[in-house]
């Protein structure tokens, strides 16, 4: 189990704080996800967590154990899995897992064991005795995530870890991530791939401007879902008539050049297509997207930016 | 838990590439201190055989000693006799071999009767085979006579290189041990003559077997002129031996003539005082300044370490690493003096030199790991490492002058020397010097009596201290307490 308390990151006096009193915590067996713009906050966050960066106040708490003043015991129930892994360029894979392994307790032939298989498992059959420099970027982190996985950890902590990998390499970290959460591991993971904290997360966490603005869980998001949605629809002319009778239906319209967008529509939009048709609007495309984790996530950084105003 | 991780940094330093260039670099100088000696192996391991003989009623009896350069017994080596009669009378030679047993010795009888030979002596050691003939005078019985090579003769002192001992190798008659034997010295400080009347010597110390070393305590100044005598007197004080004169530079090298403490001094306290900061500073842009400002460190800090383990085995591994270079090289230093002079630098010296080389690895080590928390990319630490290197190596000598000036000095006086003194204490990279000069009583090749200057040994521990632990503590403190 992680619990994040109050924690806290002033990396300049004279900038305001990276991350300002964050709280939350993932339970065992939860896939939690953990969501925010660019300078959110999201990575200062982990890496105090797992005890590369220091808070300058609060602190993190790892199955019982202070990462800031139990740090080994703390280190040795995480596995973390960076945005860009960063090892020794000029070490082979197959002795830098060794190497790492030394700071487990575990053995030297446990050690070659286990590195054998974690690399195995991570589908790095093969290449265990290539330098990690000459690795590509989703290698590095499935390398990464063989690295997190050596003492077989009760917490991960994955940043980004989706981004800048193949089709197959998400379904791989998916998979993963949901047999770990089976296990009973408890999992916080950043992603801008908002659709995959979606399909994944039991809770979702929102960090906006260094603040935890929300967390809202697995039902949370699917009655926010059932609020409606966005309808984009393409005219061959856009008219003043047009906009008119689209303003009538609810939420806020957007007119971009022939596109109309009407945010957060709960009608149903064949009926809107019809009654367009009926009064003469030539109409080329219209798309209802239903609301979901994206929708949820802007809607809540706009009222937080109205309300800071 | 941290051990098997320090020794795969232990290792990783070591077998970089940088590192094990400039590991090769400095032992490869090392070599350089060959042409320094200025001399060939002028002691072979093995000196001319000493050989006396003489004759009873059984025949010839002969007593060989084998020693090396420094009078120390050479067992195992084959000595053969020939004795061919003059003018040949047809009948047979008398020959026998013998190998010298572990006290050097090697005793021969040939039982020929009394007449006139001629004598074949062949010895053969590890370093060749030595040969020659000559006739055999005719003695009266019991008459010890050394037919090859000298009673008295010099050798090298097995802790001193620049001393020679006296080897005494005699036999009373009938080849007796010479027991209550004596040797007397005399220094002369002059070409004048001596006639070796014993009243006149100083007693140096009575034999107690058939070859003997002894060290006069001769004063260190013996001027060109200088003339030592010794002499052998039997138990009743009459003469055994007539004197045998030596000249006192014979003895004692002066202290301008090449040794090997002076010329490792001088290696260590120019080159590899050079060098080994230079491989420290790779050794710990290497190990920790590249990983640390590359963010490579953090892959190992998420691992179950504390920060301050982590620096501590980092910087260990770094200071065992690099030392191990600087060993190295005094070693081979050490060695290759060994096989031109024969004797090992004295252990304190090579001691403390050694642990000079350690302070400024320390230092040198302790403020790369300290800069790496500072600046913000690896060219800066490079630069600035590289800056402070040139300027504590290069430079220096300037900044002597500089100081000197300012005291109001000129070069070579007190002032300047106070200057020197002083700089050395706040440059690690002439740590080795300030050790040199406090070992020596000078700098600069200028005698002084440097706690005049405030060079005393507890001074000399506390800035070495301090060079070991400032940096490293600075360093400790921000890999503890900061990002």
């Amino acid at each position: 189990m992680l619990e994040i308390k109050n924690l806290t990151k002033i990396f300049s006096p004279r900038q305001g704080p990276a991350i300002s009193s964050v709280s939350f915590e993932v339970k065992n067996g939860e896939i939690v996800g953990f969501v925010g713009l660019n300078g959110a906050g999201k990575t200062t966050t982990i890496r105090i967590a797992v005890g590369v960066s220091l808070p300058t106040a609060g602190t993190a708490i790892i199955d019982g154990h202070d990462i800031t003043n139990e740090k080994p015991e703390a280190s040795k129930s995480i596995g973390w899995v960076p945005e860009i892994p960063n090892y020794e360029p000029n070490a082979k894979a197959w002795t830098m897992m060794q190497y790492l392994a030394g700071f487990y307790g575990i053995n030297r032939t446990e050690a070659k064991k286990q590195a054998k298989e974690l690399l195995s498992s991570v589908g790095l059959s093969g290449f265990e005795n290539r330098k990690l420099r000459t690795y590509s970027q989703g290698m590095k982190k499935r390398f990464s995530l063989a690295v997190s996985l050596i003492s077989n950890p009760q917490n991960f902590l994955f940043d980004e870890v989706l981004n800048g990998l193949d089709p197959e390499g998400i379904h791989f970290f998916r998979e993963l991530m949901l047999a770990q959460r089976k296990l009973g591991k408890a999992i916080l993971l950043s992603s801008h791939i908002l659709t995959e904290i979606e399909n994944l997360a039991d809770r979702v966490v929102f960090i906006h401007r260094g603040k935890l603005i929300k967390t809202a869980t697995r039902d949370e998001l699917a009655s926010y879902a059932g609020h409606g949605g966005v309808l984009r629809i393409v005219l061959q002319n856009v008219t003043d008539d047009a906009v008119a009778y689209l303003k009538t239906l609810g939420g806020s319209i957007q007119v971009e050049g022939n596109s109309v967008i009407l945010s957060n529509f709960q009608g149903d939009s064949s009926q809107v297509n019809a009654e367009l048709v009926k009064r003469g609007f030539s109409v080329q495309e219209i798309k209802h997207e239903k609301s979901g984790l994206e929708e949820y996530f802007f809607e809540l950084i706009h009222k937080t930016e109205a309300a800071n105003r | 838990m941290i051990i098997r991780p320090f020794l795969y940094d232990l290792k990783r330093t070591i077998t970089s590439k940088s590192v094990l260039i400039l590991t090769i670099i400095t032992l490869l100088i090392s070599l350089t201190i060959i042409p320094l000696t200025g001399i060939n192996s002028s002691f072979p391991g093995f000196s001319e055989s000493n050989i006396l003989y003489y004759r009873d009623n059984t025949g010839y009896h002969f007593l060989a000693y084998s020693a090396n350069q420094f009078g120390e017994p050479v067992s195992g080596t084959s000595v053969g006799i020939t004795l061919t009669p003059t003018p040949p009378s047809g009948t047979m030679n008398y020959t026998q071999t013998a190998r010298t047993n572990n006290t050097g010795l090697a005793f021969l009888t040939l039982n020929a009767p009394n007449a006139t030979y001629y004598v074949a002596i062949s010895t053969t050691t590890g370093g060749g085979v030595g040969k020659s003939s000559f006739p055999l005078r005719s003695w009266p019985m019991g008459h010890v006579e050394l037919i090859s090579g000298r009673p008295m003769a010099t050798v090298v002192d097995r802790t001193n290189a620049a001393k020679r001992d006296i080897q005494v190798f005699y036999a009373a008659p009938f080849g007796a041990v010479p027991l209550g034997y004596s040797l007397y010295y005399k220094v002369v400080n002059s070409f004048s003559s001596f006639y070796g009347n014993q009243s006149e010597m100083t007693f140096l110390g009575n034999l107690t077997g058939y070859h003997q070393i002894f060290d006069p305590p001769l004063p260190n100044n013996l001027n060109e002129t200088s003339q030592v005598f010794f002499g052998l007197f039997k138990p009743n004080n009459s003469t055994a031996l007539y004197t045998s004169q030596f000249a006192g530079f014979e003895l004692r090298q002066p202290q301008t003539r090449i040794n090997g403490t002076n010329i490792a001094t001088f290696f260590f306290s120019t080159i590899l005082s050079f060098f080994m900061p230079l491989v420290a500073i790779i050794g710990s842009y290497t190990s920790y300044g590249k990983d640390r400002l590359t963010g490579v460190l953090e892959s190992v800090l998420a691992r179950p370490v504390s920060r301050r383990g982590l620096a501590i085995s980092r910087f260990f591994s770094t200071i065992v690493a690099v030392g191990i270079a600087g060993v190295a090289s005094v070693g081979l230093v050490d060695l290759i003096l060994h096989s031109v002079s024969g004797t090992f630098l004295p252990q304190d010296f090579t001691l403390a030199i050694m642990a000079a080389l350690l302070v400024e690895v320390a230092a040198f080590t302790g403020l790369v790991f300290f800069l790496s928390h500072v600046v913000k990319s690896t060219g800066a630490l490079l630069g600035i490492m590289i800056g402070l290197f040139v300027v504590l190596d290069f430079f220096w000598t300037l900044i002597i002058l500089l100081l000197t000036s300012l005291l109001g000095g000129t070069l070579g006086s007190e002032v300047s020397l106070q200057a020197a003194i002083l700089s050395y204490f706040a440059n690690p990279a002439q740590f080795i010097t300030l050790v040199n000069a406090y070992l020596f009583q000078s700098t600069s090749g200028i005698p002084i009596q440097t706690s005049n200057f405030g060079l005393t040994l507890p001074a000399l521990v506390l800035d070495g201290v301090l060079w070991a632990a400032v940096p490293f503590a600075i360093f400790l403190y921000l890999a503890v307490n900061r990002d």
